[in-house]
């Protein structure tokens, strides 16, 4: 498998490389493009593919209820995962995407080492994307998550290959 | 010479922070410093000038567009504000290179610092337990360590990150183990000579474990909660990333409200754009802002 993530070699193959910062999201039809987010804690990215349609989309979720902040959640939906993923599905359907054939995979929602870390957000992240899936009619088909280290999540839209990177090391999803 | 040794002989390698800063420091103290006086302290330096009157605009500091001279500043935004924020613009050129070591590409270990300064410093108005310049400033600095043992000393990162995996011990631990320090006390060895007050240098030494200090203060706990959170949420992670075991008699000494840790995440996310923002702009700025994949 070429390294996708580097981003030389993707520019060399003609590829764009599209950063999806934290609390964004980026949906897209064109298959030149990789979407990549970097830095996940324990934060959660999501893909989602439809191979038929080819059209994608990834999302950096930061927290997983917007209750905290109604206001926050209203300005920038990507933020919480309990308004972001709902968006993000509503933007790939827009495009053409059909839920019966969408892919969904997951990285992150890590925290720090040890047991002690009372805030568990990103146990919980990955709780209320378990239950928006399950009330959208979607399951995980693949995840990396939970752990200490920092994860980079891609998604490329030409293949629909879901790639990860955890400490230089990258593998399929 | 030990490594230990040799590390803290490389803390003097570090340029020191320009005289102004001292100054502004002292004063800070002086109840019957003169405003004008003061004022002209930082003028000396038109690039300062105008990075400070820039900061001083922001959102953030909550005078947008209204503050048109140095002397303005310092009474709308009191003397602390205006030293916190000189000291950012004057670490800022160094904190915003590559930190090699520690895997952070340009700017990383500043998003980091300012995340952090900023998590702080809501943590502590929020809570009421300590001054929230401090506490920006504490968390502002708490990482600096790492220029010196990411730049500074050619330690072999790799013995470091390969013992974290092998054993499963947080980074500064491992980093006691091979070199005999961890960057915690080395930035408190680097502000030490920055001069910097020593209630912020505890802070920052003892930011991964605010209970090995025998009578924390607030202020440790607060710096060591907003670091967690702003690790949870990934602004600057490096090849560290959340290697670290969080303190939880910090939590209990704070008594943190329910939804504390969300309310500065989502807080501190909103501003931090603006403030990257700002610094990339300032002068000596020369990185990217987004973090870009290595290797």
């Amino acid at each position: 498998m070429s390294a996708l993530l580097d981003i030389a070699q993707a520019q060399r193959e003609g590829r764009t490389i599209v950063a999806v910062d934290i609390s964004e999201m980026r949906v897209s039809a064109d298959p030149a493009q990789v979407l990549v987010t970097y830095s996940l804690g324990s934060c959660v990215g999501v893909t989602v593919f439809d191979p038929e349609a080819g059209v994608g989309g990834l999302i950096h979720c930061m927290l997983p209820l917007s209750r905290i902040d109604p206001r926050k959640a209203a300005a920038r939906p990507a933020m919480f995962v309990d308004t972001g993923l709902p968006a993000l599905l509503q933007a790939v359907y827009d495009l053409g995407a059909n839920q019966r054939r969408l892919l969904v995979k997951a990285a992150g929602g890590g925290s720090p080492l040890g047991p002690d870390e009372i805030f568990k957000i990103g146990q919980r992240n990955l709780e209320v994307l378990g239950k928006v899936l399950w009330k959208n009619g979607l399951e995980l088909r693949a995840q990396s998550v939970g752990g200490a280290q920092a994860r980079t999540l891609a998604l490329d839209l030409q293949t629909g290959r879901t790639i990860v990177r955890t400490d230089g090391k990258e593998s399929e999803l | 010479m030990s490594i230990r040794r040799d590390i803290l002989a490389k803390v003097h390698a570090v340029p020191p922070l320009p005289e102004v800063v001292f100054k502004l420091q002292k004063y800070c103290n002086d109840p019957n410093v003169s405003y004008p006086e003061l004022a002209k302290v930082i003028e000396v330096d038109p690039g300062l000038t105008t990075s400070l009157l820039r900061l001083a605009n922001s959102a953030y500091f909550g005078c947008e567009g209204t503050i048109g001279s140095v002397q303005y500043a310092i009474t709308r935004l009191g003397l602390k504000r205006v030293y916190q924020m000189v000291l950012a613009v004057c670490v800022a050129p160094m904190a915003r290179k590559p930190i090699r070591g520690y895997d952070l590409t340009p700017a990383m270990l500043w998003q980091h610092a300012i995340a952090t300064a900023m998590a702080s410093e809501y943590l502590a108005q929020e809570l009421g337990q300590a001054e929230p310049a401090d506490a920006f400033t504490a968390g502002m600095l708490h990482d600096m360590g790492k220029i010196v043992l990411g730049n500074f000393v050619e330690v072999d990162m790799g013995k470091i990150r390969a013992l974290v995996e092998q054993r499963g011990i947080p980074f500064d631990e491992a980093e006691r183990e091979i070199v005999g320090t961890d960057h915690a006390s080395v930035a408190a060895s680097l502000l030490h000579r920055w001069q910097i007050p020593e209630r912020i240098v505890t802070a920052v030494r003892y930011h991964h474990h605010p209970s090995g200090c025998a009578d924390p203060e607030p202020l440790l706990d607060i710096v060591h909660v907003a670091d967690v959170l702003c690790r949870d949420v990934g602004w600057g992670m490096g090849a560290d990333a959340m290697l670290y075991r969080f303190d939880p008699a910090s939590a209990e000494r704070l008594a943190l409200p329910p939804d504390i840790a969300e309310q500065t995440m989502a807080e501190v996310s909103l501003g931090l754009e603006e403030m990257m923002e700002i610094f990339q702009t300032l002068g000596g700025a020369s990185a990217p802002p987004r973090p870009q994949p290595v290797g």
